[in-house]
């Protein structure tokens, strides 16, 4: 090493020469600190200032001021101790640390509020030895105390040490925001440990007592090792602190962004919806005011519109309400059709669209004119005597029609609305099980929506349409209602101009509306709803009545469907005739126009063969066209009735009027008499009463008495899977047992009806027209039947009439002279 | 201005130049007496130091703005190249100390790169 040293004499400049050397502090600093005699003490609120540090300070105290002032006016050298009670205003000797540290004002700054700040550098400890003033500030004797610097005497265990404390800080700064990293990264290149722990301890929180004891320690392993352990605990602190804080910004972060988003969707769909929302509600206004509704409804669908002013379009309940007012103001509260009134031209529409069915026609032709009289006195104004203070007046019908299927009774409706020029709406009312579904649903269940009446008048656009209510018969009916009961409200003239339904909740007139129901059958219409209506009984067609509705109506119409023209398809009169005995067996005219359509397709599969131009079947031709007979025209009497003990009943059923043959034999037993077939309990009881009426009757029957002790008897009605009812069978079942008892066979051409009673009367019965037309149309010619019902055959054509031999009766003795062969009086 | 260091003493503010054949360090320091600085200098390491008192005042003044740093100071210095020791010259005028250090000459610089090339 090469020192380098110049003289003082050496070194001249302009006004003075400097003294170059080598100084002895080169190497060793902070020796050179002159001590004052009387130190002036600054007590500090809360706070330890460490030796080696440069801290800030705010003074405000008078007296605190004064001593600064002549600090810096003269060596700038103050004590600082801490006070022992950081809440001491001005504490005086006893009531501050005995030890404290060196220092010197670096910089001072007056603000305008009188405070002065300080930038002040720890130097050195020193232990207050005595205080020799207090006035105006403290004044002490003070002594240096020197710190002990060696940390351990391994260098190894030192260097951990302080390794340690520095990761441990490093770690703390990262959880303290206000140590800026710099600060750390200078306190950190501190390569003496003593000037380590205070930078540390100074950036840190520390306990005002915690503080006081690293500073009065004197060996610095034991100044780190306390350190350490208050950073251990002031990171655990503030990093459980940290983590509720997160936690509890988490939860508020989310809370605030779901706000805030859903605030600026709001304002998002603002912008893009007020206009449409707007219009909207304008547009029901509108609505509302154009469909003219009765008072009622008016609030209701104002208050309502008021109600969705008030929400916003995303809220549920617009959709809901939406929906309502779309239905309310749709309904046709003020639109309603004119009737057309003209007579003559409502029975030209009926005739073209219906062949027969006079009654029918006659009924409505009455309805028409009744509403065109009093539309036309009504304008004479003189309604005084007409008006009724009790009944409503009313202006609407309820018609029910019943008969087979496939005879025209939906179509009669649409004819009907045709011919009074009325909106037809036809609905089907089978399967209904829900009372709701006549009613409507109540508009707090989500999905409501009115039932299947206002849906009606909506689709009708009118509120006088004539509506169908079809299968009224087969309405069901479970634990969620009776739709039946349901409708008595609608189809009660007395109280359907008030209908409420469910969903609108408010009254609709439906008084105006002209109901017409159709049914198979009456049975199953529970009564009240039955009487509410006017029954228009509707059989099924002759043979003659179904040959001219298939050359005036089906023919025509299949040709049409198939798209032919006139000249290319025809039958002749014996081909219907054939097809509607051979291949058909109904009521209506169903099956006979699915067979005349497939006549038609045929042909047209032949024509586009090129195989043929045009037909006309005629009766040898028909098995060509419609394959072999289903029925075997007038042979199933004959085969049946072949044996003894077999007769042939007329029953009526639901598809119109048929034939049963009632059986019965015998057999050797004696435990009497038994039935099968599924009898109902009338029916049981009428075998019962034939029973007993033949064994009564067993001398005029020339059968043994001792017969019934030897033999059984079994009556079995065919067929044996179809449940039947009613006492029509009585003779019938009484000529069987006649026939099997005497061993003379029943008459293949006779069928017969009637009650029997225990005496032998024959008793009416009913549905004699469609028995007639059934027994005529499988072969009978000879009808046996009671007297009493003489006239009904009034319903039954005279062309049917004209081919059969009908044999009215009083008493069963005048029924097996006619019935049994070998034609001998029995009876007698 | 830097801040004091951790023993208290100031530093005033200094500039450190290279011209072509020396090096000058300029410290801006007033109301100094000449004999009151101490220059040290060992190898690259050069050290400015000295004690600063400004005239005392009254009594009962009151200090509103102290930034005049009074008492010891010091300054170090590392020299980016050796300097001819025996070369150093410095005067203080207007306040400031002017100090020169020529660079040394090269016959002093021990040569080493030889011997790590032939190992490479």
């Amino acid at each position: 090493m090469t020192f380098w040293q110049q003289r003082p004499s050496d070194v001249t400049v302009a006004h003075t020469k400097i003294d170059i050397k080598l100084d002895d502090e080169l190497e060793d600093e902070g020796t050179a600190i002159d001590l004052p005699e009387e130190l002036p003490i600054l007590p500090l609120r809360g706070l330890v200032v460490y030796p080696q540090t440069a801290i800030p300070l705010t003074v405000g105290q008078e007296r605190s001021i004064e001593l600064v002032d002549e600090v810096v006016a003269g060596d700038r050298m103050v004590g600082l101790v801490a006070s022992k009670d950081p809440n001491l205003g001005t504490p005086g000797p006893d009531e501050v640390q005995q030890i404290g540290t060196l220092a010197t004002i670096h910089r001072l700054f007056r603000t305008p509020d009188g405070t002065v700040r300080l930038l002040i550098q720890g130097l050195q400890r020193i232990r207050i030895d005595e205080f020799v003033t207090t006035s105006p500030y403290l004044k002490a004797r003070v002594t240096r105390i020197p710190e002990d610097e060696v940390v351990f005497a391994d260098d190894i265990e030192s260097e951990a040490l302080v390794r340690s404390i520095v990761d441990r800080f490093t770690a703390l700064a990262e959880l303290v925001p206000s140590i800026p990293q710099e600060l750390v990264s200078n306190a950190l290149d501190v390569e003496d440990p003593l000037q380590l722990v205070y930078s540390i301890a100074t950036y840190v929180r520390i306990d005002l007592d915690d503080a006081q004891r690293l500073l009065e320690m004197d060996n610095v392993g034991d100044k780190i090792r306390h350190l350490l352990q208050l950073l251990t605990k002031e990171y655990e602190v503030l990093s459980l602190g940290r983590k509720i804080q997160e936690d509890a910004q988490q939860e508020m972060e989310k809370s605030q962004r779901d706000y805030f988003l859903r605030e600026q969707m709001k304002a998002i769909q603002r912008e893009l919806e007020e206009d449409d929302d707007q219009k909207e509600i304008e547009k029901f206004r509108q609505l509302i005011e154009a469909a003219n509704m009765p008072e009622e409804a008016q609030k209701e669908a104002e208050r309502e519109l008021n109600r969705l002013s008030k929400l916003s379009v995303a809220a549920a309940e617009y959709g809901v309400i939406r929906t309502y007012l779309d239905w309310i103001c749709s309904m046709p509260w003020d639109i309603r059709t004119e009737d057309k009134l003209d007579i003559a031209n409502a029975r030209a529409i009926l005739d073209e669209d219906h062949y027969g069915l006079t009654d029918i026609k006659v009924r409505i032709l009455e309805f028409l004119a009744v509403r065109k009289l009093r539309a036309e006195r009504e304008t004479d104004n003189d309604g005084r005597d007409r008006f009724d203070p009790v009944r409503r007046d009313r202006s609407g019908a309820i018609l029910l029609f019943v008969g087979p299927p496939g005879v025209g009774k939906t179509s009669l409706g649409a004819s009907i609305a045709r011919s009074m020029g009325r909106e037809f709406i036809r609905m089907s009312l089978g399967g209904i099980r829900d009372e709701s579904e006549i009613r409507g649903f109540r508009r707090t269940y989500i999905g409501a929506m009115p039932g299947r009446i206002i849906q009606a008048i909506r689709r009708a656009k009118s509120r006088n349409p004539l509506i169908m209510l079809d299968e009224i018969d087969k309405l069901g009916r479970d634990f969620r209602g009776d739709p039946a009961s349901a409708l008595l409200e609608v189809l009660d003239p007395e109280q359907n101009a008030e209908f409420r339904d469910h969903y609108l909740d408010v009254a609709f007139d439906l008084s105006d509306v002209m109901f017409i129901t159709t049914a198979n059958a009456l049975e199953t219409i529970p009564g009240p709803l039955r009487d509410r209506m006017e029954i228009i009984q509707l059989s099924g067609y002759t043979e003659q009545e179904k040959q001219a509705i298939a050359a005036q109506y089906l023919v025509p119409r299949q040709r049409r469907e198939s798209g032919l023209h006139t000249q290319e398809l025809s039958f002749t009169d014996e081909a219907l005739l054939r097809i509607i005995r051979d291949y058909t067996r109904e009521a209506g005219v169903r099956s006979l126009e699915r067979e005349l359509g497939k006549a038609a397709r045929k042909l047209v599969t032949q024509i586009a063969e090129g195989q043929l131009q045009s037909t006309t079947v005629t009766e040898e031709s028909v098995n060509e066209w419609l394959g072999k007979p289903r029925y075997g025209h007038r042979s199933e009497l004959q085969d049946r009735t072949d044996i003894p003990g077999v007769a042939t009943a007329l029953a009526w059923t639901q598809v119109g009027g048929d034939v049963l043959f009632i059986e019965a034999t015998k057999m050797k037993g004696g435990n009497g008499f038994q039935y099968t077939g599924q009898l109902g309990d009338i029916m049981q009881e009428s075998a019962k009463i034939a029973y007993s009426f033949t064994r009564s009757r067993a001398v005029d029957l020339q059968v043994d008495p001792a017969f019934y002790d030897a033999f059984d008897v079994h009556l079995h009605v065919p067929s044996g899977a179809v449940p039947k009812d009613g006492p029509s069978a009585g003779i019938t079942m009484a000529t069987a047992l006649a026939s099997l008892l005497t061993g003379r066979s029943a008459k293949s051409n006779v069928a017969m009806t009637g009650e029997l009673t225990l005496s032998g009367q024959v008793l009416p019965v009913g549905g004699i027209k469609d028995k007639v037309l059934a027994g005529h149309r499988l072969g009978a010619d000879t009808i046996i039947m009671p007297l009493k019902n003489e006239n009904d055959l009034d319903d039954v054509p005279e062309e049917v009439l004209d081919e059969l031999t009908i044999v009215l009766v009083e008493h069963f003795d005048e029924v097996l002279p006619v019935a049994l062969e070998d034609g001998q009086a029995v009876a007698g | 201005m830097l801040p004091p260091d951790e023993t208290g003493r100031f530093r005033p503010p200094s500039d450190l130049i290279a011209t072509e054949d020396r090096f000058i360090v300029r410290v801006e320091i007033a109301a100094m007496r000449a004999d009151a600085f101490r220059l040290a200098l060992l190898n690259r390491r050069l050290v400015v130091s000295g004690h600063r008192q400004l005239p005392g005042l009254a009594r009962a003044s009151s200090y509103h703005q102290v930034e005049i740093e009074t008492g010891e100071f010091r300054l170090e210095f590392v020299l980016p190249k050796p300097v001819e020791e025996t070369a150093v010259s410095a005067d203080y005028d207007n306040g400031i100390l002017n100090i020169e250090l020529p660079f040394r000459q090269s016959r002093t610089v021990p040569v080493m790169p030889e011997s790590r090339s032939e190992k490479d």
